[in-house]
This record gives C-alpha cells, structure tokens and sequence, in this order.
C-alpha cells in the first residue's frame, strides 16, 4: 500500500463528469481495499496554453493510499477516456487531508473575476444611464430651440407682412407721382 | 577642445537583483514544494516562462532542486505557461 496523488483534467465539454470520474475512482479504491485521504473538484480553470485547442478545463484531485494493481488500473482507465485530457499520477510520501493551495487558489480567482465583472456591469449601468440622460437634456434643449426658432419666425412673418404693406402703399403712391 | 565628456552610466540592476536575497522555502519551513501552489511558483519563474536560477534567488539548492520539478510538474498540467509565446 503506497500513497498517491492523481491530477486530472476534463473536458470543458464534460466538466459535469468531473464528480462521477471522482466517485468512480474513490469506489475502485475502497473496493480494493485502500482509502480515499482527499477529494477534490476544483472546477473550470484557465489553462495556460491550450491542450487540444481547449482554453478551458475542469480539474479533478485526489489523494489516495492503494497497491500497485489499483494504481495500474486507474492508469489504463484514464488512458482509454476520452473526457480526460491530461492526468498526473505522483507517488506521495504522506498523507495529504487538507484542502489543497490549487482549490483555494481558484476559489480566490474566480471570486475576483466574479467582483471584477459586477464592477463592469455596475459601470456599464451608469454609463448608459448617464447617456440616457444626456439625450433627454438633449432633447429638451433641442425642443426650446425650436419653440425659440417659431416664436422667430412667426415675428419675422409679421415683420415681413408690414414691409410689404409698405411695400403696397408704395406701390399704390408711385404710380400717382408718375402720373403726375 | 572638444573633449568628450564621460558619461556617468550607473549599472542599472533591476528590481529583482536589487530584493534581499533569502531562502523562502527554508524561512517558511516548507516541508515539499508544493506543484499546486500556483503563486508561490509564479515568483520563481520569469515573464517568459522560465525558471530563474538560484543564484539570482538565494534559494537553497535543496529546495531548488524541488521547485525545478514543482515547476515542470505545473507545467504540464497547464497551471503555468512554458513559454510566453503559446498561441492564442
């Protein structure tokens, strides 16, 4: 009986297999008689770079004490599925219970990028808020000018119409100086 | 006379010559180098992705050797860049 810690990751697609193949493995321990120390599902990760044109992958952890036929077994097991795109198989030299660095370390990141994206969403609400308002006044201006450009041209329009009284009487006079 | 006058360079050492050098690992009393500890690697490795030497870090060659497999183990499970070129 050895101590071993197994890293897996899976396919983005099937990221909701992630606790089956957890639970499985566990099961083939305990039937063979060793024990499960840790288990962990740590989720969606970024990858660094991408494995087979994949940006994303959920990550599996375990902590396991079982002899070398077990071991073997979850080696083929892993080699003949599909969703599991890399895994890590490591000899421990102790027991490992508590929660892993790689676990809290994601917790931390996605809860910034969750902060991060609601400060975004929060900025983005006032913007256009503040654009809608904008346009309102803008509106409202644009509105007064126009009652500002009528009011001016209906005085332009009386304006015009006594000139061209004017203009008539003009008009209805020159032709008498003409005459005379 | 035109003399050229000497310039004055002073040797420019980046910030990261000038931190104190110390063995982290052994004033923390890590027992392993741990691979999963992605932010603990992240300041033993360069922009571009490598692993900077322990002259440069004042790591102890016991833990240096560990942090070179830590790092190479992150590596391969995509938790830290090889490069800085991977395409995107």
């Amino acid at each position: 009986m050895r101590h071993y810690e197994i890293v897996f990751l899976v396919h983005p697609d099937q990221s909701d297999q992630t606790n089956t193949i957890i639970s499985k493995l566990s099961s083939v321990v305990s039937e063979s008689g060793g024990t499960v120390h840790r288990s962990e599902n740590i989720g969606n990760r970024k990858l660094a770079y991408p494995i087979q044109d994949q940006f994303k992958a959920s990550y599996g952890l375990l902590n396991i004490e079982c002899d070398q036929a077990t071991i073997d077994e979850i080696k083929t097991s892993f080699k003949f599925n599909d969703s599991i795109i890399r895994n890590l198989i490591l000899n421990a030299k102790k027991t490992h219970t508590e929660t892993s660095a790689l676990l809290n370390q994601t917790k931390e990141d996605s809860e910034k990028e969750s902060y991060e994206q609601e400060k975004q969403r929060k900025y983005e609400e006032e913007k256009t808020a503040k654009a809608a308002q904008q346009a309102r006044f803008k509106e409202e201006r644009e509105a007064k000018a126009e009652k500002a450009v009528k009011v001016e041209v209906a005085e332009e329009k009386t304006e015009e119409e006594k000139s061209s009284e004017n203009v008539k009487d003009e008009s209805q006079s020159s032709p008498e100086d003409t005459e005379k | 006379m035109a003399k050229k006058q000497k310039k004055n360079f002073k040797k420019r050492r980046s910030d990261f010559d000038n931190r104190p050098k110390y063995c982290k690992f052994t004033t923390l009393g890590i027992e392993e180098v741990d691979f999963k500890d992605i932010k603990l690697l992240k300041e033993y490795i360069t922009e571009t992705g490598k692993i900077i030497p322990a002259r440069m870090t004042g790591t102890s060659a016991k833990y240096q050797r560990q942090l070179n497999k830590a790092v190479k183990r992150a590596r391969h499970l995509a938790l830290i860049p090889y490069t800085d070129s991977h395409y995107y």
